[in-house]
């Protein structure tokens, strides 16, 4: 096991045992609001200026074929965890994505799958938990990775251990470049609704915590995905 | 016995043909507030006058009362009446700029009306889907109420996450620490800074 994997490991099995249900909304509060501070400091001297020097080095269009790219890496995670959730449909729709799109679409970046009818929906191992009866257990704002809470912690953990290509990276340093590369991505795509977060909020810390909890909410529910018999439309 | 459950009947499917009704009445609502916003944003006006007219449309379409109330939540009955009025009058522009700011950096896609049903309150959620080509759509769920001056707005969810339930942990928080007081100055200043709209 290399030293990331390690790392990951340890903090799983400490949130675990944090898994223990809480009548209260945010028992770690004050630590939460330590590491956020922490994380914001990080983000203003790195992540963010990192996010902003990719988007101008970049056009929207070259963005939306490396975006394709890190979805479509994702596209494995999924078909896996839709399988354990038990929805079926999802985990196909998601295998035949990956296959159409790797190969059509050259590695991802033009996402053919999607105009055939094929949607793009992310089902991680937080969400496989919570199908299964998991609560969320107390929220927990992770250094660098942000706002999370024990039971997506675990699943986070879970996902670097089931995606495929962490086991096709040759050593730590492709593996450092490989999640690099996912966060930036992500990090730019986020640039314009977290400054918003911060241009209304008067509390970006409850903001967050507040955000997260009913966007994980809603992706456990799929409560937009109108793919399936669901709503009376 | 047998008339006691026909009037059930009667009384269920009655209802249930109101309800299709009523979400059909809803989505033109929606329809027609979201068109006629579109048009607000895609004209050529200068900004300040866009924004003018789209708050004009917000405060029409909207049950701002309401949702001033909601966001509070039990800060609002330890309230004083006079800290309640000054509360009501600066959480209105704090909204409308906040709101309206965001409406304001929409651009390019179409929308579609996705699915729309009755909440547990007697009011109803309709779900627009704007559409990006070559990305995934994205929802926001409109939450009306019937009033006597018709259909109004009292929430609007985006991609699960509600607009009400957000600013409400997030005053709760602010009181909690700081006061109400403290809150209601704190309005006004986020009302009064510039906005920055990408266009």
């Amino acid at each position: 096991m290399r030293m990331n994997g390690i790392v990951m490991a340890v903090i799983a099995s400490v949130m675990l045992s944090a898994c223990a249900a809480t009548p209260q909304e945010d028992p770690m509060e004050s630590m939460n609001r330590g590491i956020f501070k922490f994380n914001e400091v990080v983000d203003n001297i790195l992540l963010k200026p990192v996010a902003k020097g990719y988007r101008g080095i970049t056009t929207p269009y070259i963005r939306d074929r490396i975006g394709g790219i890190a979805n479509n890496l994702g596209e494995p995670v999924t078909v896996a965890n839709a399988l354990l959730q038990g929805d079926v449909n999802r985990s196909f729709i998601s295998f035949w994505r990956f296959l159409i799109n790797s190969t059509v679409g050259i590695g991802g970046m033009f996402d053919v799958a999607s105009t055939a009818g094929l949607s793009y929906r992310v089902e991680d191992f937080g969400q496989t938990l919570a199908v299964w009866g998991a609560g969320s257990g107390p929220y927990i704002v992770l250094p660098i990775f942000g706002p999370s809470n024990a039971r997506d912690t675990v699943g986070m953990v879970v996902d670097y251990f089931t995606d495929p290509f962490h086991y096709a990276m040759e050593d730590d340093t492709d593996e450092f470049y490989y999640g690099a590369a996912k966060g930036i991505v992500k990090r730019e795509r986020l640039l314009d609704p977290i400054d918003d977060i911060y241009e209304s909020s008067l509390d970006p810390y409850t903001s967050f915590r507040s955000i997260y909890t009913q966007q994980r909410e809603s992706e456990i529910k799929n409560s937009y995905d109108y793919s399936k018999d669901k709503g009376q439309f | 016995m047998r008339r006691f459950l026909l009037a059930v009947l009667a009384i269920a499917f009655g209802a249930s043909a109101a309800v299709a009704a009523d979400t059909k009445a809803a989505n033109a609502f929606v329809d027609k507030v979201a068109s006629d916003t579109l048009v607000i944003v895609k004209s050529a006006d200068p900004l300040p006058s866009k924004q003018a007219k789209l708050e004009s449309l917000f405060k029409t379409n909207a049950d701002i009362p309401f949702v001033a109330q909601f966001v509070l939540g039990r800060h609002w009955r330890a309230a004083s009446p006079a800290q309640q009025k000054a509360y009501v009058s600066a959480y209105e522009p704090f909204l409308m700029k906040h709101y309206v700011g965001r409406l304001l950096k929409y651009s390019g896609q179409s929308y579609k009306v996705a699915n729309s049903r009755q909440d547990a309150d007697g009011g109803v959620v309709v779900t627009m889907e704007l559409v990006d080509p070559g990305k995934p759509s994205v929802f926001v769920d409109y939450r009306l109420r019937q009033e006597k001056a018709g259909y109004k707005v009292t929430d609007i969810i985006v991609e699960g996450v509600s607009l009400l339930n957000t600013q409400r942990s997030e005053f709760n928080s602010v009181v909690n620490s700081k006061g109400l007081d403290y809150l209601i100055s704190a309005l006004q200043k986020k009302a009064a800074a510039p906005i920055t709209a990408s266009n």
